[in-house]
């Protein structure tokens, strides 16, 4: 199909607890809308095909790919970026944990590990090890070779961040 | 990665889906996940003029037990509720693992049942950039006469690397299909043509649901998988096998193999060995051997060719070997 004459639609998109009207193609991805419209640029564009993880937001509370979910199917869902997660400028514990362990280097990988933790929170308070490693099997990391990013998650499980600013 | 353009309609019941289609011109595509359809789009592997969304369809997202305790799975369920469905079910544990090993947590999240039976082949040749596609001649999948994966062929190899249709078959599943207004049921095993370039016999029909049977007592089922990586991976080679008990002896065993071939590959031949004696490991040995024999895959995915068939062997092996331990027990 050429270009010309490509229909749009005005949508509502409910972000981080607050309505977004944007104007949108059919073919336009959420995390084109988030990153290339709305300028909510934490959320990551990487592989573009679902392998890496970094584009991860929750959508209805659940970590979803971003990338591979078309912008006009976020209608009429609670969609949470990393931007949404710390409240007043107040991290959260998970954020804090990340901060406290160094499971950030180049930082690339990091909105979409904390998404799919947060998502595994949301689903399972108390995961084992395990549940930790399979719930952020698909987001890829280059620099920390994951252990201070399952700890830094562990921590929060064990409730042993410190509520600090 | 942009998508091609198209036009995007999200009918909300069967009624005004089955209408939207037969009004419908130009080639027109079910999208339901969208984990596997998407990314082929990105690479311009398939431009549709139309894409279909049937998620807000409420009728198919349910998993039902009817009256008699036939289990039906809605067509969109996801793979995580359906993972979480069959969770600690002795006859459907096959169904649990194989979902529960699919792709990330995010990707079962989001991806559905119908689309991980329906997806579509892949091959290292085919699963392949814009750029790529341009510079190289189309293969038997793009339309052309070329396989790049076995010299000289005259079909395509494409490897099927579903996770739950083996368990599904195994388990006598079925699938339901609208197709102008009629309702039609397949075998899971049915549906699949073996041509790795047009995998599917279903034609224009919709699927709808899957059905399997009502759990009888006595059967038990598991599905092994390898890949490369123990996450995020396809299956480059699979095995799922249910047995069923009866008297305290082994009076049926069925066995698929996913990630070797264009389509699940049903193991024939091995209800002889069951007849009437017990299963020794040598047995065991003979039947893992014969899923061996009947498993034929090829160059063209992740993973040596004969590395993946000795898995074959080695799994069908673990996972009887696994079963008849759990009933024994």
């Amino acid at each position: 199909m050429k270009n010309k004459g490509v229909k749009k639609r005005l949508i509502t998109l409910n972000i981080n607890n607050r309505d977004y009207h944007v104007v949108i193609e059919d073919r336009d991805t959420l995390l084109y809308i988030l990153r290339d419209k709305l300028m909510l640029t934490g959320t990551k564009d990487a592989c573009g095909v679902g392998e890496c993880g970094a584009c991860t937001v929750l959508v209805d509370g659940k970590a979803v790919l971003s990338c591979l979910m078309l912008a006009i199917d976020g209608q009429g869902k609670k969609i949470t970026t990393i931007e949404g997660l710390a409240t007043d400028g107040k991290l959260t514990y998970l954020q804090k944990a990340f901060i406290e362990y160094g499971a950030i280097q180049c930082g690339y990988c990091t909105s979409g590990m904390l998404m799919a933790a947060t998502g595994l929170f949301n689903r399972n308070p108390n995961p084992t090890r395990d549940e930790i490693k399979k719930s952020i099997e698909g987001n890829i990391c280059r620099c920390t070779g994951y252990n201070k990013i399952i700890h830094a998650i562990e921590a929060v499980r064990d409730k042993r961040v410190k509520d600090k600013k | 990665m942009h998508l091609p353009h198209f036009k995007y309609y999200a009918p909300r019941s069967i009624n005004t889906l089955n209408t939207l289609i037969e009004n419908i011109n130009g080639q027109a595509i079910i999208l339901a996940g969208g984990t596997e359809l998407l990314p082929r789009m990105k690479m311009r592997l398939i431009q549709p003029e139309h894409l279909i969304s049937i998620l807000k369809i409420k009728q198919l997202e349910n998993i039902k037990i009817k009256n008699d305790k036939k289990i039906e799975i809605g067509a969109t369920v996801r793979i995580d509720n359906l993972a979480n469905f069959f969770k600690a079910n002795k006859p459907f544990n096959a169904i649990f693992q194989a979902a529960n090993m699919v792709g990330s947590q995010q990707i079962r999240n989001m991806a559905t049942i119908g689309g991980n039976i329906l997806q579509n082949t892949r091959c290292k040749y085919y699963n392949r950039t814009l750029q790529w596609q341009k510079i190289m001649p189309p293969c038997h999948k793009r339309g052309g006469n070329i396989c790049y994966a076995v010299k000289n062929s005259k079909r395509c190899f494409a490897v099927y690397q579903g996770d739950i249709a083996a368990p599904f078959i195994v388990l006598q599943g079925k699938a339901e299909f609208l197709f102008n207004k009629n309702f039609i049921q397949k075998p899971v095993e049915d549906i699949f043509t073996g041509n790795g370039a047009v995998p599917f016999n279903i034609g224009k029909s919709i699927l709808i649901k899957f059905i399997l049977p009502a759990s009888e007592d006595g059967i038990i089922s598991t599905y092994k998988k390898y890949r490369i990586r123990d996450g995020m991976d396809f299956p480059i080679a699979g095995v799922a096998v249910a047995i069923k008990i009866e008297n305290k002896k082994i009076d049926d065993i069925k066995i698929c193999l996913t990630g070797v071939s264009s389509a699940p590959v049903v193991i024939k031949n091995i209800k002889d060995f069951i007849s009437e004696k017990k299963l020794t490991d040598k047995l065991i040995h003979e039947i893992s051997e014969i899923a061996y024999n009947q498993a034929h895959p090829v160059e063209n995915i992740d993973g040596d060719a004969n590395n993946r068939r000795y898995m074959i062997k080695q799994m069908t092996f673990e996972a009887i070997k696994e079963l008849i331990g759990s009933y024994e027990k």
